[in-house]
Formats: structure tokens, sequence, C-alpha cells
């Protein structure tokens, strides 16, 4: 009973303080527009149209929540267990360029077409994630580092891939090469006309139910979590560490690179060099503002999207960058993960603490 | 190729490359020692390249730039130093966030105060000039090696001695190792565990925000977005490899410095640039295996 009031109350306290951070971070955006010599309000209902206020702009809300699921449940497979994979990036890549080259290269029916794409997607995805999974545990070298690093070389190396198959003559500019336009059958359907909305927002949206049951109704799921919230409890348990860890660092990996295929059988259709421009990191975000539940990170996920979509109409409308967007976007990140109780604990033993200070003068 | 990679240019280049990073992995080693994972090194050293940018840029004056960029890393030491040590937030999530609006503002901040997308060069942003050393420039290959750098070159090299020296053989390196290998014991021998944690913070951003400040104003006087790179978690990373040694952890940096100079000179040869651009990334991994390879027997299933 006592308990339950507490998770009650602890509840209550956890949507205030999400409500406190989306405040301030309006304030803080108002703030930021206004120096730019733009009109908050102006600016905020701009976002509000672009996401929302017609078919076009809640097709690109759907098309941006599509990769932020993907990756936010990637993120929250690792995160879960405790363990840093912000990779995700760089798995991306991987399964993006090959997703892309095998859409390219055969030619199947196209219900084969598509599986073979994600699943080939997220091998190789898996196959990257495997490097920093083995070192973390034959080298005991930490994966938050490795991961990190090998994202820079992900980029690097997927974009020497993209030149070695088009020919390294293929263009004088960088930002023109690509690999060539994937198979119609390898493509995902169009979900609204006109838009980028494709079909993948229902795998995203499948993959995001199938971890949520998997924690909640199944024993592997159980030794899952109980890896990340107490290892010495699991290892006593009878949960193998080691395979357990390789499994969810594979699992992990495996998902970032479908997200990686689903992009390019999705809205690109084709590999292009640093297309993510930071899709993992969201995916980081929001597991981190999620709590690492997969349920959560759906509806995050469509804040996100809806972010995006209205962001790119914000700065045609009324010329506010939208970067300001996005360093919104990590601000809140950062205020959530306020302790509240810690936070109150502190100021409290500051009162305290002036308090005997002041009655030890007194008695002086 | 080989004469290449062991020519003096290269070493020279070396030790020129190793400054941002020797900077920057001081200000780690004094988080490490104090257990604070500081992943958010990276958004202290692009967020100082930019405003000692700006600095140079409004003053005409390098060390104008220095100051501002040693001004913005003590600033985001502070945020990161209230966020994790009175809020409490996890720190590797106050990292990534602070990281993560790094990116976006300094190319938000360019825009608004540059008008430009990208990067910005501009004649009366300037670099440190390079120094001559009277007596140096006589002694052949050393004199060629270390003859010649900017300033900060030399105060890197400084940094590390102190950093070394002030880290085993002042009380305050005593009692900063305290904190990190044992809060309670360090505490009750009357030792204030937040106020060491400041102070490594402190120096953390001094340290990085100098780094961020070699970037643009050590001969390319130029700001491109996302200058950084990965330096700041190339010098998280040489700052573990190092177990928060000073001299060890500058060993690593020395190794992080010649892949990046060797890699300069290996783009005059036919190699793809994206395998070559990579070297520094991969040296990192591969340095952090060779030094755990002792944990292979360990771990050996």
């Amino acid at each position: 009973m006592k308990l339950k009031a507490k998770m009650h109350a602890g509840w209550r306290l956890e949507l205030l303080k999400y409500a406190v951070a989306a405040l301030l971070v309006v304030l803080i955006g108002s703030v930021i527009i206004l120096s730019q010599g733009n009109s908050p309000a102006e600016a905020f209902s701009a976002l509000l149209v672009g996401a929302f206020g017609s078919t076009s702009a809640v097709g690109t809300t759907i098309r941006w929540a599509t990769p932020s699921i993907i990756t936010g449940i990637s993120a929250v497979i690792a995160f879960k267990s405790g363990i840093w994979n912000v990779g995700i990036e760089g798995q991306m890549y991987f399964g993006a360029f090959v997703s892309a080259v095998i859409g390219y290269q055969l030619l199947m029916p196209r219900g084969v077409h598509i599986v073979v794409c994600l699943l080939v997607a997220g091998l190789s995805g898996m196959l990257f994630s495997f490097v920093p999974a083995i070192l973390k545990l034959l080298l005991d070298v930490n994966e938050l580092i490795s991961t990190l690093m090998l994202n820079y070389a992900a980029l690097l190396f997927t974009e020497y891939l993209t030149f070695k198959y088009m020919g390294f003559d293929a263009s004088e500019l960088a930002d023109a090469i690509a690999t060539p336009d994937m198979q119609p059958t390898a493509r995902l359907s169009v979900l609204l006309p006109r838009t980028s909305a494709s079909t993948a927002i229902f795998i995203a949206i499948g993959l995001a139910i199938l971890v949520h049951l998997l924690y909640k109704y199944t024993v592997k799921g159980y030794e899952l979590k109980m890896v990340g919230e107490n290892l010495k409890f699991s290892k006593f348990g009878g949960v193998n560490y080691k395979s357990t860890f390789l499994m969810i660092f594979l699992l992990s990996g495996f998902i970032a690179g479908v997200c990686g295929g689903t992009e390019m059988m999705g809205a690109f259709g084709k590999f292009r060099p640093g297309f993510a421009t930071n899709l993992g990191w969201d995916g980081v975000m929001i597991a981190s503002i999620a709590r690492n539940n997969p349920i959560a990170v759906i509806f995050i996920s469509f804040i996100w999207g809806a972010l995006k979509s209205g962001s790119f109409h914000m700065e045609r409308v009324t010329s506010t960058n939208r970067l300001v967007i996005s360093v919104l976007q990590a601000l809140f990140v950062l205020l959530v993960a306020i302790d509240y109780e810690a936070l109150g604990k502190w100021f409290g033993e500051q009162r305290q603490l002036r308090m005997l200070r002041r009655q030890e003068k007194e008695v002086q | 190729m080989l004469g290449m990679i062991l020519s003096t240019s290269t070493l020279a280049a070396t030790i020129r490359l190793s400054a941002p990073l020797a900077l920057a992995t001081m200000g780690s080693v004094f988080g490490h020692k104090a257990k604070i994972f500081n992943i958010g090194l990276e958004s202290y050293v692009l967020t100082s390249a930019f405003f000692a940018t700006w600095g140079s840029y409004l003053f005409e004056n390098a060390f104008m730039g220095l100051l501002f960029g040693i001004v913005s890393g003590i600033a985001m030491s502070a945020i990161f130093g209230v966020f994790v040590l009175h809020f409490k937030a996890d720190p590797i999530v106050v990292g990534i966030a602070m990281n993560l609006s790094a990116w976006g503002l300094t190319s938000l901040l360019l825009y608004n105060i540059f008008h430009i997308r990208g990067s910005i060069m501009d004649p009366r942003i300037k670099s440190f000039g390079s120094i001559d050393i009277p007596m140096l420039g006589n002694i052949p290959i050393i004199g060629e090696m270390f003859n010649n750098h900017n300033i900060l070159v030399y105060v890197a090299l400084v940094v590390v001695i102190l950093s070394q020296i002030s880290m085993y053989k002042t009380p305050f390196g005593l009692r900063l190792r305290g904190v990190g290998l044992n809060e309670k014991a360090i505490q009750s021998a009357g030792v204030s565990v937040l106020k060491y944690k400041w102070a490594s913070l402190l120096i953390t951003g001094i340290l990085a925000g100098a780094a961020g400040a070699c970037l643009p104003l050590s001969g390319i006087s130029m700001f491109t977005e996302n200058m950084s790179a990965g330096k700041g978690f190339l010098a998280v990373s040489a700052a573990r490899i190092g177990k928060g040694d000073p001299l060890k952890a500058f060993f690593a940096c020395l190794i992080f410095a010649f892949a990046d100079a060797v890699s300069v000179g290996l783009q005059s040869f036919n190699i793809p640039s994206q395998l070559v651009l990579m070297t520094p990334y991969i040296a990192t991994v591969a340095v952090m295996c060779l030094t755990n390879l002792d944990q292979l027997k360990k771990n050996a299933v």
C-alpha cells in the first residue's frame, strides 16, 4: 500500500518534471528566437503549421518519426541493460549502404526483395556492432568510446565504399555521389500521396511493440532487464552475462541497421554518404527522455518528427534558423536528466547548513 | 612511403597536431582522477573553438581569442558541473546532450554572428605566429621537430609537465586522487569532495578551452562547423588509456597526433582520402585494445 502511494507520487513528480522542462525549453527558445530578431509567437505557430497544418505536413512528420522510433528502440535495448551503444549512427550507415546496393543489384519479386533488403540491412548493422561488442568482452575496451570512434570511421568508410562502387572518377563533387536508384521492387509503399511518409512507420511501430512485449512477457526479456538493473544479482540468478551482453549489443546493432534499411527503402531510395545527419543521436536522446520505455519512444518520436517537419516550415516562413529546434531538443534532454529528489535534498541541506551557521553565530 | 612516415616533417607535424589533443587530454586527466566521466569534453572543445574565432575576430588579436576560448571552456564546465554535481543527472546523458547542443549552437551562432553557413574565413581572424627559438633551430632533427611552432604548442608541453608535477608532487594532486579513489575516506580526512570535483572541472574547462582555441588559431585562421571532429572524444580516450597519469596520457596523444600527421602525409599518395581520414579513429580503437591486452587472459572463455 505504502509502496503504491510512493510510486504514485513519483509518477506525478515525473510528469511535473517534464512539464517544467518543456516550459523552460519554450522560454529559452523564445529568447533565442527574439535575439535573432524574429517573433517567437510567429515562429512557434509556423512550427505547428509545418508539423500538422496540411497533408504534406503530416506526411513529413510521419516520415521523420519513423527513423526516430527505430533508432530510439535500438538505443532502448542497449541502455536498458546498461550498455552504452552510441554507435547507432555508424551501424545505420552500414545497414543503409548494403540495403541500397542489394536493392539496386538484385532483381526479385516485390515482397521478397523488401524482406531481403531489411534483413541484410539489419545483419550489416549487427556485424558492425560486433566489433565494439567483442572488444568490450575480450579486452574490456569501453564501448561508449569505441562506438563513438567507429561512428566517424563508419561515415568515412561507407563514403569510400560508395566511391568504390560507383568508380572514383564518377563525380568530381563529393556531394553529388550516390548509389544508383533502388529497384521499385525494393521500395516501401508511399503512405500518404505526394509525401515521403512510407509504410516504414508500421515496421517502426511494430518493432517498438515487439520489444515492449519482449520485456513484459518473456523470460529472456526479464533477464535482459535484470542485467541492466543489477549486474551482480543477475549473475547470482544464473544469467550468463557474457552471452547476454553480446546478444543485447547485436540486437541493438541489428535494429540500427534496419533503420538504415528503412530509410533507404522508404524516403531516400539510394545511398548518399552522410545522409543520416544525427538520426542515430536522435535515437539516443529519445531513449533517454523515454526512460527506456519502448511505448513512450513511439510518442516522443512523433513529437520529434513534428518538430523536425515543423522546423523546415518555420525556417522557410519566418527565416528563423531551424538549428534553434535541435538546440532546444538537446536542452530538453539535459533538463529532464535532472534528479529532482537529489536537488530537493541538496536545497534542504543548504538550508539546514545556513540555519546551523546562524545559530552558531547567535550562541557566540 | 616509409620514408615519408618517418620524415622530420611528419614528426614536426606530430608535435604541432599534438598540442590541442594534449591540452584537452590534460584537462580530461584531472577529471579522470576525480572520477568524473566527462564525455562532454567534445562540446567544450567545439564551443571554445568557435568563441576563440570570434574573440580573435573582434579584437584582431589571437590572445583575445585564447581568452574567449578559455572563458567559454570554463562556462561549459560550469554547466556540466551544476548538472552533474548538484542536480545529480547522469554524467553520460549530460555529456551527450551538451555535445549535441554544442553542434547546433555553434552552427547557429556562426549564422547569427557572421551570417554565414559552413565556415568563416576572415582576414580579421588572427592566428598565433610561429616562434623561432634561437639556439634550437641549429640542432639537426630536434631543431626541425621542435622549432618554429606557435606558442600554444610550447604551452601544451609545459602544461603536460606541470600536470604531472601537480598530480603527484603536490597536496592538491594527492587529495584529488584521493577523491577519485575513495570519497568517504577522503571526506573523513577533512577534504571537501565537492570542492575538489569543482576544482578538477575548472582545470578541465580552462585546458579544453585552450585546446579549442588551438584549432582555429594555429595557422588556418578559420572556423568550420563541427571543427572539433572528435578531438574531445580522443582526449577522453587518451586519458583513459593513460589511466589518468598525465605522462602516459600524453604518450597516447602523441600516437594519435602521429596517426593524424601520417594521414596528412598519405594524402599525397594515391590512397582514397576517406581511408586516410579514418586513421586517427581506427588508431584510437587499436591503441585502446593494445593497452588492454592483459585483460585478454582474464576474460578468456
